[in-house]
C-alpha cells in the first residue's frame, strides 16, 4: 500500500462554522491512497462528516487545502469537481421522479455522454450491482432499502469517478441486509478499485470495511490512522482502546480469512471410491470420521468406519457435512460455524462450492496463538511501564 | 320563459360570455402563474422576504372584489385591463404560497445528493426541485383557478368580459322577464367553466407528473 500514488490529500485542513468558535475541524492533514477503502471513524460530533464533506466542498474549508490526483482543488469550480467524486449519503437521495436509470445517468448527462455510451454504462452497473435490468425504467418508490442502497452505489459510480465518498451508506438498513451489502461492495471493490472515504460511527463497520482506519476525535483529530489489524492489536492510546470497546481480539478474527490457516489434514473419499478404500483411509489418518465428496468435489457426507458396515447407500450414509464455510469467510465465522457443528470442524470450499480442506479447533487455535505474541509483548511493556510510573 | 327554453333562445348570448370569461381568467391565471412561480423560486430560501410576501400577497385577497375593480378604472381605465389585474392579484397567494411550500418540502437528502453530484443551483432547481414542487404547484393553481372564476364575474363592474355581464344584468332588472333566467344562465355557465378549468388542470397534473410521485 505504501508505494500506491496518493489519490486524496488532505493539507492542514480547518473548518470554522460561522458562529462558532472552536474549529469542527482542527488542522487535519492526511493522505489517502488510490484503490484503497479509508474509514473515518469517531464518536458522534467529532467532525468526520465535515470532513469527508470538504474533501468535494459541500463545506468549503476555511483554511487548508485538498489535492485530488495532484491537482489543488482547493479553488476549482465546485460543481465540475464533485462531477468527478463519487457521493453515497445515509439516505441515498434517489430522485424519485426519474427512473432507475435516469438516476444513474445524472452525472454522465452532465458529462455530456452521447446516448448510447450513457444506456451501456447503465446496463453495466446495473449487472455490477446485481439489480436486474428490468429496473431500468422503474421509479425508486418500487425499490426495496438494499436495491436503493445498490442504486445510490450505481448512480455514484457511473461515471466512472476515481473517487467514491460514502456517508455512511449503510446506515439507514436492517442489520440482515446490511451485512450482505457490505460483503457485496467489498466484492465489488475487488473488482472496481476506487479510492473510498467511508464514514460511520460503528467501530465493526470500519474494521469490517477499512483498508486503513482513521479515528477521530473531536475537531476531527486523528487519534490513530492504520491498518484494521494494527489498530486492533496496538491502539494508539486509551481513546483508541476504549473506542474499539471491549473484545479486540474477537474482532481481530474478522479480519483473517480462513484460507490463510493451514487446514488439517482429514481423510477424504469419494462417492465412487470402494468402501474397502474409504475404510483404509479412516484407519490410516488416525481420525474416526472421513468426509465424502460428490463428483464436483463437493462435500456431502461424513461417515464412520461403522458407517460404512451398515447397508446405506453412501449417499446417505453417516451424517450430512453441513458445516461449511467459504475459503474467503472469516476466522470469526468459521469458528462461529464450527462451534455449532457436530464435530467441532468446518469444511473450507473455494466459490464452486469444491472442497478444499478441513479446520477444526486445533487449527484455529494455532493461528490465534501465531497473532497473540505481539498482544502480549504490547501488554508486558505497558505492565513495565506503569510499574516504572509507580517507582517514580 | 322557462329556463331551458331561455336557454335555447339566447345560447349563443351565454356561449359568447363564457368564452370570453374563460379567456380573462386563463390570461390571469397564465400571468398570476409566471409571478407566482418566479417569485416563489426567489424566496423560498428567504425565510423572512417569503413570509414578508405571503403577507402582502394574502392582504390582496382581503381586498372587496368590487372595491379594488373600482379603483383600478382611474388607472386602467374600462375592459380587459382592470379585470386581469385585479384577477392576477387574486390568484397570487396560493400559487405563492404552493410553489414555497412545493420547493421547501423537498427532501434534503435529495438536494444534498443533487448537489453533492455536481448540479449547479439552476440544474437542481430545474431537474430536482420544481418536479418535485410541481404537484403542490398545480394543487396551487387549481385553488387560484376556482377563486377566479367566482371573482372574474365581478369583473362586469368595470367592463370586464364573461358572464358577471348576465348576472349584473339580472340583478339591475330582478322581478323584470328573464331576470332570474340571466343570473341563472350566468351562473351555472361559471360553475360550468370552473369544472372544465379544474378537470384541465386536473389532466395537466396528471400528465407532468412523474410517475414516480404520483400517488
Amino acid at each position: 500500500m505504501q508505494t500506491a500514488e496518493t489519490m486524496i490529500n488532505l493539507e492542514d485542513l480547518t473548518k470554522v462554522f460561522p458562529g462558532q468558535d472552536e474549529p469542527a475541524v482542527d488542522d487535519l492533514s492526511m493522505e489517502i491512497y488510490e484503490g484503497e477503502i479509508v474509514v473515518l471513524v469517531g464518536p458522534s460530533g467529532c467532525g468526520k462528516t465535515t470532513t469527508m464533506k470538504m474533501i468535494n466542498r459541500l463545506i468549503e474549508p476555511t483554511s487548508g487545502r485538498i489535492f485530488l490526483e495532484g491537482e489543488d482543488v482547493t479553488k476549482v469550480n465546485s460543481d465540475n469537481l464533485r462531477r468527478r467524486i463519487g457521493y453515497v449519503i445515509q439516505q441515498i437521495g434517489l430522485f424519485p421522479h426519474m427512473t432507475i436509470a435516469d438516476n444513474i445517468a445524472t452525472v454522465p448527462k452532465m458529462l455530456g455522454w452521447d446516448k448510447k455510451r450513457t444506456s451501456d454504462r447503465i446496463d453495466e452497473l446495473l449487472e455490477m450491482t446485481g439489480i436486474d435490468l428490468s429496473y431500468r425504467d422503474r421509479y425508486p418508490k418500487e425499490l426495496s432499502g438494499g436495491q436503493r442502497q445498490r442504486i445510490g452505489v450505481a448512480r455514484a459510480m457511473a461515471a466512472d469517478p476515481p473517487v467514491l465518498l460514502m456517508d455512511e451508506p449503510f446506515g439507514a438498513i436492517d442489520p440482515i441486509t446490511r451485512d450482505r451489502l457490505q460483503d457485496e461492495f467489498l466484492r465489488l471493490q475487488q473488482e472496481i478499485r476506487k479510492t473510498i472515504v467511508f464514514v460511520t460511527h460503528d467501530i465493526d463497520e470500519a474494521i469490517k470495511m477499512g483498508d486503513r482506519i482513521a479515528i477521530l476525535r473531536t475537531q476531527s483529530k486523528i487519534a490513530q490512522y492504520d491498518t484494521p489489524e494494527k489498530i486492533l492489536t496496538d491502539p494508539a492510546d486509551d481513546f483508541v482502546a476504549d473506542f474499539i470497546g471491549a473484545g479486540a481480539s474477537i474482532k481481530r478474527l474478522r479480519l483473517s480469512t480462513v484460507d490463510e490457516i493451514e487446514p488439517a489434514d482429514w481423510p477424504v473419499a469419494r462417492l465412487s471410491d470402494s468402501r474397502e478404500e474409504m475404510r483404509n483411509k479412516i484407519r490410516n489418518s488416525g481420525k474416526d470420521y472421513a468426509l465424502l465428496l460428490d463428483d464436483r468435489e463437493r462435500p456431502k457426507r461424513w461417515v464412520t468406519a461403522e458407517h460404512l458396515e451398515l447397508g446405506t447407500p453412501l449417499e446417505e450414509a453417516g451424517r450430512p457435512a453441513v458445516a461449511i464455510v467459504e475459503s474467503n469467510a472469516s476466522l470469526y465465522n468459521t469458528l462461529d460455524t464450527m462451534i455449532t457443528s457436530y464435530k467441532g470442524s468446518a469444511i473450507v470450499v473455494d466459490e464452486g462450492g469444491r472442497y478444499k480442506g478441513v479446520v477444526d479447533f486445533d487449527t484455529v487455535l494455532e493461528a490465534i496463538n501465531a497473532m497473540r505474541p505481539q498482544e502480549q509483548t504490547r501488554d508486558r511493556i505497558e505492565r513495565e511501564r506503569r510499574a516504572g510510573d509507580d517507582e517514580r | 320563459m322557462g329556463f331551458f327554453e331561455y336557454l335555447a333562445y339566447s345560447w349563443d348570448h351565454v356561449l359568447e360570455l363564457a368564452i370570453g370569461h374563460a379567456i380573462v381568467v386563463a390570461i390571469s391565471l397564465a400571468i398570476a402563474v409566471v409571478i407566482g412561480v418566479s417569485l416563489g423560486v426567489l424566496v423560498y430560501r428567504r425565510e423572512r422576504t417569503a413570509n414578508a410576501l405571503l403577507a402582502v400577497t394574502s392582504t390582496f385577497l382581503t381586498i372587496p372584489s368590487l372595491a379594488l375593480f373600482a379603483i383600478f378604472i382611474p388607472i386602467f381605465g374600462l375592459g380587459y385591463k382592470p379585470a386581469v389585474v385585479a384577477l392576477v392579484m387574486y390568484a397570487l397567494l396560493p400559487i405563492l404560497r404552493n410553489t414555497v411550500t412545493g420547493l421547501r418540502s423537498v427532501d434534503p437528502a435529495i438536494a444534498e445528493s443533487a448537489q453533492g453530484m455536481g448540479m449547479n443551483a439552476r440544474q437542481r432547481l430545474l431537474r430536482i426541485e420544481l418536479p418535485l414542487a410541481w404537484p403542490v404547484i398545480i394543487a396551487g393553481v387549481r385553488v387560484s383557478t376556482m377563486l377566479l372564476m367566482g371573482i372574474a364575474a365581478i369583473a362586469a363592474v368595470v367592463n370586464g368580459p364573461g358572464l358577471g355581464d348576465d348576472i349584473f344584468a339580472g340583478l339591475a332588472r330582478i322581478g323584470g322577464a328573464n331576470a332570474l333566467n340571466l343570473v341563472l344562465g350566468g351562473t351555472l355557465g361559471i360553475i360550468v367553466l370552473a369544472l372544465l378549468f379544474d378537470t384541465f388542470f386536473n389532466l395537466l397534473g396528471r400528465l407532468t407528473t412523474s410517475r414516480g410521485i404520483r400517488d
